[in-house]
């Protein structure tokens, strides 16, 4: 992973998580790295069935159901917090490293309060009695715009929205001031003009933090216009990373071409870029794991894994032969 | 608010749930084969004489009509007269039921604190010691019928190691029973100050409560466990880990979820105990209710049995009651 | 020209549990479809399109109002559904649940053909002419559903609606649960078949990106309001309502430059259904709105041939931005950037497809 000339605030190394398979185990990450800078908005990209949610779990310790990981580490202030003994890891979890979920409504307590889950996380890693805790929720209703702040306090997560429980999560995430913040596809599921409030909403609370974030999401439209750099996850590797205007301006990846095509609608595009939609994808075990669904695929792509190089400053590829913009 | 509203509904049905189960007990009891003045009369009687005493005890009527009486005594408080004690039943029973109350009810204690308490441990330690031996616990407590458990503690607790009392009743022979208030002999021997007898009562209570409490621990074990596991693997607990939730915590809130499986569990275990704990009660001697009814089906005495039944149903009904209530206490969900 | 389908004045309320409320699904709705055409219905959450498309296939039974099929009733009393058979289809949103996963793929898209009084070699016969038609393997027929990827699993809900040789096509979402790679195939497989068999579609769904591409006509609903209706090309470029406006000023298209100019943006939540405002549903959230909004119903205004508006200002919002086609400027320029497929490896040669 290249260094760049500030000192990242979290850095992923060679992250490896399994999962367990029928016959061996299924490598569902394979040697992810990526780092995020301070103040910075990292976007992350990528279909179903990519890893964006194992990795975003894998990166605070706690990979999905059945996961394990099984190499790599996540340097944080100057550790491994992966090697840290589990009681540690919880205290950095919600107080300096935050995640905001998807689907919130079915992962608050759906028998306690959402004030009272807010209110527990300002207990629980910032120490403050029950009553300072409650104003703290409050005021963080307030802060992520939640109608009616003080009401909702007392509401238990089925009566709310879909808008409105992202909006707690948010809070609860946001509450003990974490210096890093995962977003997993926290705006899916909801109407588009909720998810412009809530990604103004992110952006605004971030930077008025000083937090750093790691933006994950299917939707690349978001990414064109929320993140600083991008990158765009398949098969649980990086193929592409750039700065924004680099990834959408000059894509170098054919994997990324296709994403971007996909949703341009063009026809003519459609036929140049169109990918076989097959079953199950057959998974090469030492070639690029793009190889069979690439239209640009030569037989050197089914033998080594393309090295992840710096095509242009910054600007970063997997890929045996990345398209070129000259 | 919403728990009293709730109640008022309950208790609205419970009128036409006891008539239908008062109705079903009736038939049944009827169809089982047997005739009461026969047993009644023994082998010698005459069949002039079995036909007068069905007519004394309104045998040839329709059953309906039977059933009309029945009823209608019940509403002034007869529960009609078993043959064998030849006492009122409602007498009988208000003699005997506290007794398998108080058993049952401390036993079930025993079973919650056990089986919650190893169901715990077992869920939050999926790999230790612990979860191994409950396990083994919940199999083979299933698979030991209680009357053999019972002889098993007996023999190792009485007569082998002489620290319990023979398993002759609920008090050793010499002590004078305490004035009854509530039947238990726990509560009146204390509200009667009278230590002695509170302590023997202790000590016949033992190997009882033993015998049922392990045993029952079993069910309430595993559905401790699993429930535990599966609240645990939810979403919702594993975002509180995300958020950096101390365990104990995330455990408390997973269990505060699990309650209301281990509440029905426990709310069923209760109902069937009354009349489940009758074999424990026959080796025990204890004079419980479940014997009771067991006497009355073995001899064709109906009353003591439709009475047992009526009992116990407005019990089970009472423990349902406060059951659902707790559910609406616990989850928010529940309520409209 | 005889419409395939014609709503007017479509209501449907739902009430609510122990309680004398109703949620107000669909308020008067009207609109009509022509043979081969697709008519886009838009809106977020609340705003009906669903129940819309629920009542037409019949699923549900309108309040009030009527649905003619080809001129004739087919809701209500008057309305017969006999005839429909097989000539007015759905297809779901998720495709793994819409799919019966103890059925092979081949009775699935069999099961519309049931009530058609059909022999088998008949049916066999359209059956596998609709799997060839969603450029499927016919080897497929016999496997089941959880074999397959999502896309393939949407296209098998395609085939079934498709095999009856239907007039009109309900879709509810038929893309938003799927990726994007497959969201492109399932709506070119879509514009085929319409460019084929001149099947009418009625889309309902909330990503105008598509929407805009596969309609021709384009309805936007709020709280069960039609609140703009015209030429999908029309209505994107130069939105004359606020919400419509405000929808499209929240789209992200994937290009960092390009963003839909719009003046009104919209905040809060969409108020309930069940107790609706007064007068306009739009003005607690509306910029543009005036005292007259909040007691009056703007009446329907005509913008232009087959374009109409519920807004008292609507012209003072279609002034406010200059009209630009901001969904086709983006395919412009990703066909620019994506069309150069050259390798930056010397030793290779350039490849063509």
């Amino acid at each position: 992973m290249p260094e760049t000339s500030a000192a990242p605030l979290i850095a992923v190394r060679d992250l490896r998580v399994e999962f367990p398979g029928a016959n061996a185990s299924k490598e569902v990450l394979k040697r992810v790295s990526l780092t995020v800078q301070p103040g910075e908005i990292l976007g992350l990209v990528g279909e179903s069935g990519a890893g964006k949610t194992t990795l975003a779990r894998s990166i605070l310790g706690v990979p999905p159901t059945s996961g394990r990981i099984a190499a790599g580490e996540v340097i944080f202030e100057g550790r491994n917090i992966l090697d840290l003994p589990e009681p540690e890891l919880r205290k950095l979890r919600g107080s300096r490293l935050s995640i905001v979920v998807p689907n919130p409504r079915a992962e608050l307590n759906p028998t306690m309060t959402v004030g009272k889950q807010i209110a527990a996380m300002a207990r629980i890693h910032l120490g403050v009695d029950r009553a300072q805790a409650a104003r703290m929720a409050l005021a963080m209703l307030s802060d992520v715009h939640i109608p009616d702040p003080q009401r909702r306090m007392n509401a238990y997560p089925h009566e709310l929205s879909g808008g409105m429980a992202q909006r707690v999560v948010i809070a609860m995430a946001l509450i003990c001031n974490p210096a890093f913040i995962i977003s997993d596809d926290a705006t899916s599921g909801l109407d588009v003009t909720v998810q412009a409030q809530i990604l103004s909403l992110l952006g605004g609370l971030a930077a008025d933090h000083g937090s750093a974030m790691l933006f994950i999401t299917r939707d690349i439209g978001i990414a064109a216009h929320f993140c600083d750099r991008v990158a765009v996850l398949y098969s649980g590797e990086i193929m592409e990373l750039a700065p924004r205007e680099e990834l959408f301006l000059k894509p170098a990846h054919p994997y990324t071409l296709m994403l971007l095509a996909a949703f341009s609608h063009s026809p003519k595009l459609r036929d140049a870029w169109r990918v076989a939609e097959t079953g199950a994808r057959q998974i090469r075990d030492g070639g690029c794991s793009y190889a069979n669904r690439c239209p640009l695929a030569q037989p050197v792509c089914s033998d080594g894994r393309p090295p992840f190089a710096e095509i242009r400053p910054g600007h970063f590829a997997r890929c045996h032969f990345p398209v070129s913009h000259e | 608010m919403r728990v009293l509203t709730y109640l008022a509904h309950r208790l609205l049905f419970v009128i036409p749930q006891l008539f239908g189960i008062i109705l079903v007990s009736f038939l049944l009891v009827k169809s089982v084969p047997g005739d009461p003045a026969v047993l009644m009369l023994g082998p010698t009687a005459t069949p002039a004489a079995i036909a007068s005493l069905r007519k004394v005890l309104g045998l040839d009527q329709p059953l309906y009509v039977q059933f009309f009486i029945y009823v209608k005594n019940l509403l002034h408080g007869n529960l009609g007269t078993s043959w064998q004690t030849t006492r009122p039943v409602l007498d009988d029973l208000i003699q005997r039921f506290p007794a398998t109350l108080e058993l049952v009810t401390l036993s079930l204690l025993v079973a919650i604190v056990v089986g919650v308490t190893l169901g715990l441990y077992a869920a939050t330690r999926p790999n230790g010691w612990i979860a191994r031996f409950a396990d083994l616990y919940g199999l083979s407590v299933g698979a030991l019928p209680d009357f053999w458990f019972a002889l098993v503690l007996i023999f190792v607790f009485y007569t082998m190691l002489g620290w319990a009392p023979a398993p002759l009743g609920r008090l050793d022979m010499i002590i004078i029973p305490p004035p009854s208030v509530t039947g238990a002999l726990t509560i009146d021997t204390l509200l009667a100050g009278d230590l002695q007898a509170f302590g023997s009562g202790l000590s016949h209570l033992a190997l009882p409560v033993l015998t049922l409490g392990l045993l029952n621990a079993g069910p309430i074990l595993k559905m401790t466990q699993s429930t535990m596991e599966k609240m645990l693997e939810s979403d919702f607990s594993r975002y509180e880990v995300l958020c950096g939730v101390p365990e104990r915590l995330v455990t408390r809130h997973a269990l505060r979820n699990a309650l209301p499986s281990i509440v029905t569990i426990i709310s069923v275990l209760y109902g069937f105990l009354i009349g489940g704990a009758v074999l424990v009660e026959i080796v025990f001697s204890w004079g419980g209710a479940g014997q009771y009814a067991v006497q009355g089906v073995l001899n064709s005495d109906i009353y003591p049995v439709l009475g047992f039944v009526l009992f116990s149903a407005i019990f089970s009904l009472i423990v349902y009651i406060v059951v659902d209530l707790i559910y609406v206490l616990l989850d928010p969900r529940i309520s409209n | 020209m005889n419409a395939i389908l014609t709503v007017e004045n479509l209501f449907k309320q739902f009430p609510i549990a122990g309680s004398k409320q109703v949620v107000q699904a669909v308020n008067d709705v009207s609109f009509s479809i022509q043979p081969g055409e697709t008519l886009g219905l838009v809106g977020e959450s609340g705003s009906g399109k669903t129940t819309v498309g629920r009542c037409i296939i019949g699923l549900l039974e309108p309040s009030a109002g009527a649905i003619y099929f080809k001129g004739r009733p087919i809701s209500g009393r008057r309305g017969s559904r006999r005839d429909l058979t097989g000539k007015v289809q759905f297809v779901f949103q998720e495709p793994a649940e819409s799919l019966d996963p103890r059925m092979k793929i081949g009775q699935s898209i069999n099961e519309p053909l049931l009530p058609m009084k059909l022999d088998r070699t008949m049916r066999q016969q359209k059956t596998l002419e609709a799997i060839r038609l969603v450029r499927l393997d016919p080897d497929m027929l016999d496997g089941y559903p959880a074999e397959l990827s999502a896309g393939q699993q949407q296209r098998v809900g395609i085939a079934r609606a498709m095999v009856t040789h239907p007039e009109l096509v309900v879709l509810d979402e038929p893309t938003s649960a799927l990726d994007p790679t497959a969201r492109a195939e399932i709506i070119d497989l879509l514009q085929r078949i319409q460019a084929e068999r001149d099947t009418a579609y009625l889309f309902i769904s909330h990503d105008l990106s598509t929407v805009r591409f596969i309609s021709h006509r384009v309805a936007v609903m709020y709280l069960g309001m039609i609140v703009e209706q015209g030429d999908a090309q029309e209505v994107f470029n130069r939105p004359h309502h606020p919400y419509a406006s405000g929808l499209l000023s929240s789209v992200l298209l994937p290009h960092p430059h390009l963003k839909i100019e719009s003046s009104v943006s919209l905040k809060g939540e969409i108020p309930s259904p069940i107790n609706l405002p007064k007068g306009c549903f739009l003005a607690s959230r509306c910029p543009f709105v005036i005292d007259r909004c909040r007691t009056q119903m703007p009446p329907m205004s005509i913008v232009d041939d087959g374009h109409f508006v519920h807004c008292f200002r609507h012209e003072d919002v279609a002034a406010s931005v200059p009209p630009s086609d901001t969904f086709v400027a983006f395919m412009r320029e990703a066909e620019r950037v994506l069309s150069r497929r050259t390798s930056t490896d010397p030793s290779t040669q350039v490849h063509s497809h």
